[in-house]
């Protein structure tokens, strides 16, 4: 009895895999109670409440309010936001130059095709870290010193200093941007009108479409109704909701206008070139994986090159591309890591900084350890849930 | 096929009944216990440096004067010697040490986990580093303050003259912390440029990228000459900080930080008498005073009550020389630095070198 039962291939394949839980469970348990003893017999027990004592450091660029007496929890957070702003912005870009030149990948033009796959292959090939110490050594350092530094649309400004459009330098890129002005407040309010009512409006369309049969174009009316309302409302406002800041160097550096640094700049150019070369060869690959069946129908049934490639090649190209999409995105958030090499305050960055002055290495460690993959969790969800969308329905 | 399952399920059985041994072991280890492991550890370090036959010592691989790689592969500069002092007062051969090179996020917790012996690495003694990372400082071996390097031609003369600044600085010291204060309790605005890597700030600070470049005065000295124009900087006559600089061991080890310490002062203490490398054997021979006679180990076994032989201060002082002796070899006109000693002198020539009696 007891032998057969040894014999059954369920009972072993349960108590196998049982086996491999228990044994995993063990090995986990041991390195976790070896690290705490190990560490209690040095007196360092790790302890979080260093998060919420004052850092006592500045950070270069931060988007939210941050001095020499924030916690270290907000300069945590200062550095998470750049780290998430740029990666953001980096995946924007890189994808639209990635379309581009993947697409040109596979032009029949000999010039472009070859143009294309000299570009990938030269950047796929170089690493990451050269790449960026080359724009930052080789580009943005080689600008013009802060002295003699490009100014577009110079001007005397009313402090004594010297204003412009724009200021390009070695230090970085100050233009002129806009800035919320007394009227600001006001004017969000009528915005906040305007996408009720636009809400609204919409909603009645979609009840007109099911009635009547016909299908207006319901977001395109709601979003139209939008601006109207906000340009109304910015033209007949008394105090002008923003004004255009114009940076003005007087001392050291240039004030005002939106900035960006050479560190923020060699990163991005850096990273977006690394990454839109991975990604044009995704697309290449979800392109070339569509039957060639489907071209040669499409132009049978006269669609143009430009219809055939929007409504019949990448709609069936995208399925093929999200997945290998997926995991070169989630490589931007961790290649950004790299910018301590050129100065750039990232995530990485404040956490080095962090743990010379509270010395807590393993607690930093972890710490860093869980966002990094908190935001790669929350990336390839978001491509999950967009990959399953696009997918191909059964019926 | 059965067969090979019942193996792998033989095999896993074996593996999770042996981990399991192994946890409950470090289970069984108690908490109070933790005692009984600290004494068991205090007087570890000495005899595992006994035991191996040679000190472990962290350093720095590139910082000009203190402690840097020759093409050769050999650690030279002061801290550097520092560690074949006390290499030759615990062997007795200065030889027999080996270098790790640590980078400054690195080098606490490489002596917390016992990777190194002593760190000699521009460490300054903090509170925080003393508490809150269980380690201990020796004396400071050098006192260093930090400072501006700026442009000549940059009309910058105090600290007051850096509002709104761009300010380079170097990661993983004290200097950003340092910094941040001073700007903050002086109302003065200013925008930190931090970079990891020295080669990646000077090629930025030399090409304007910044309008200062913040560290400890020492070491702006020694990079100062490595720019490809030295008459064009300059330093703040300002410090803005105090910087000790001293060697750690690990909290606990009492015995350990009493050698290390008394290695440093017996350098200190080798200068005060005028005792070097060259004259020590005559004075060994001739000497009357019996604080010096106690000191080359002929009275009192001041060796033995550290756990050493009794000639280990003579063996030190005779191998690699007294405290100034080695500053004049890393720091003086001949190394080509020519820092001032400020005061990193004896108390006898009005510096904070200070070594308690011998005796």
């Amino acid at each position: 009895m007891q032998l057969t039962k040894l014999n059954d291939d369920r009972v072993l394949r349960t108590a196998g895999q049982f086996l491999f839980a228990l044994l995993v469970i063990f090995i986990v348990a041991s390195m976790y109670g070896n690290t705490i003893t190990a560490l209690t017999n040095r007196g360092m027990l790790p302890s979080f409440k260093f998060l919420s004592l004052a850092a006592g450091i500045d950070i270069g660029e931060h988007i939210i309010p941050f001095d020499n007496s924030s916690s270290n929890f907000r300069a945590i957070i200062v550095g998470l936001l750049n780290t998430i702003t740029i990666s953001f912005i980096v995946i924007l870009f890189s994808t639209f130059l990635g379309l581009f030149i993947g697409l040109c990948r596979i032009s029949k033009n000999w010039l472009v095709k070859n143009i294309a796959l000299a570009y990938i292959e030269v950047i796929r090939n170089v690493p990451l870290l050269v790449l960026l110490l080359f724009w930052y050594r080789a580009v943005f350092m080689e600008m013009p010193h802060i002295k003699k530094a490009l100014i577009l649309g110079s001007f005397q400004s009313s402090t004594g200093g010297k204003g412009g459009t724009l200021f390009l330098s070695n230090r970085g890129l100050s233009i002129a941007w806009l800035k919320p002005a007394e009227g600001w407040t006001l004017f969000l309010y009528i915005v906040a009108v305007a996408v009720l009512l636009a809400v609204v409006f919409g909603l009645y369309l979609r009840a007109y479409g099911k009635k009547t049969g016909r299908k207006p174009m319901v977001f395109l009316w709601s979003l139209s109704l939008v601006v109207f309302i906000s340009a109304l409302g910015w033209i007949i406002l008394p105090d002008s909701p923003m004004v255009m800041d114009y940076p003005t160097l007087n001392g050291f550096n240039p004030v005002g206008g939106l900035s960006i640094s050479s560190e923020w700049g060699s990163l991005f150019s850096g990273l977006i070139l690394y990454t839109s070369a991975y990604i044009a060869e995704a697309i290449r690959a979800g392109i070339q994986g569509v039957d060639k069946g489907q071209v040669e129908a499409a132009h049978s049934l006269g669609l143009s090159n430009f219809q055939t490639i929007r409504l019949v090649v990448l709609p069936q190209a995208l399925r093929i591309t999200i997945p290998p999409l997926t995991s070169i995105y989630l490589g931007v958030a961790k290649n950004t890591s790299l910018g301590v090499a050129i100065g750039f305050p990232d995530l990485f960055s404040v956490i080095g900084t962090l743990l010379n002055q509270t010395g807590r290495a393993l607690e930093l460690i972890l710490v860093v350890m869980t966002i990094y993959l908190g935001l790669s969790l929350i990336t390839s969800l978001i491509m999950n849930i967009y990959n399953s969308k696009i997918q191909l329905e059964e019926k | 096929m059965k067969q090979r399952i019942m193996l792998v399920l033989l095999t896993l059985l074996a593996a999770a009944s042996i981990i399991s041994c192994g946890g409950k072991e470090q289970a069984a280890a108690p908490v109070a216990e933790t005692q009984v492991v600290e004494r068991s550890n205090s007087t570890a370090t000495l005899d595992t440096v006994m035991d191996r036959g040679y000190l472990i010592v962290g350093v720095n691989a590139s910082n000009p004067g203190f402690s840097y790689l020759d093409p050769d592969g050999n650690y030279l500069g002061f801290e550097a010697d520092m560690g074949r002092s006390i290499a030759a007062a615990v062997l007795g051969d200065p030889e027999k040490v080996q270098f790790r090179p640590l980078t400054s996020k690195e080098r606490f917790a490489a002596l917390q986990s016992g990777e190194i012996d002593l760190l000699i690495r521009t460490a300054t003694h903090t509170m925080t580093r003393d508490t809150d990372l269980s380690l201990d400082f020796s004396a400071p071996y050098y006192y260093d303050g930090q400072t501006f390097m700026v442009r000549k031609d940059s009309g910058i003369k105090t600290i007051a003259d850096l509002e709104g600044a761009a300010i380079c600085v170097l990661t993983g010291s004290t200097s950003e912390g340092n910094l941040s204060d001073i700007m903050a309790s002086r109302n003065l605005t200013y925008k930190p440029v931090l970079f990891e890597n020295l080669d990646e700030l000077m090629g930025a600070f030399e090409k304007g990228r910044a309008d200062a470049w913040t560290g400890d005065r020492s070491g702006l000295m020694t990079r100062m000459r490595n720019t490809a124009d030295p008459s064009a900087y300059t330093l703040l006559d300002e410090t803005i900080s105090k910087e000790p600089l001293a060697i750690g061991v690990r909290h606990g080890d009492d015995q350990w930080g009493d050698i290390v310490n008394w290695s440093l002062y017996g350098l200190f203490f080798a200068e005060e008498h005028g005792i070097t490398s060259a004259n020590i054997d005559s004075i060994k021979s001739s000497t009357e005073k019996p604080e010096e006679q106690a000191f080359l180990g002929m009275r009192s076994e001041l060796g033995s009550k550290l756990g050493l032989s009794n000639d280990w201060a003579y063996n030190m002082v005779k191998k690699t020389g007294n405290y100034g002796e080695l500053f004049d070899k890393h720091f003086g006109p001949e190394s080509g630095l020519s820092i001032p000693r400020g005061f990193n002198k004896p108390w006898t020539g009005g510096g904070l070198l200070y070594s308690p009696p011998f005796r």
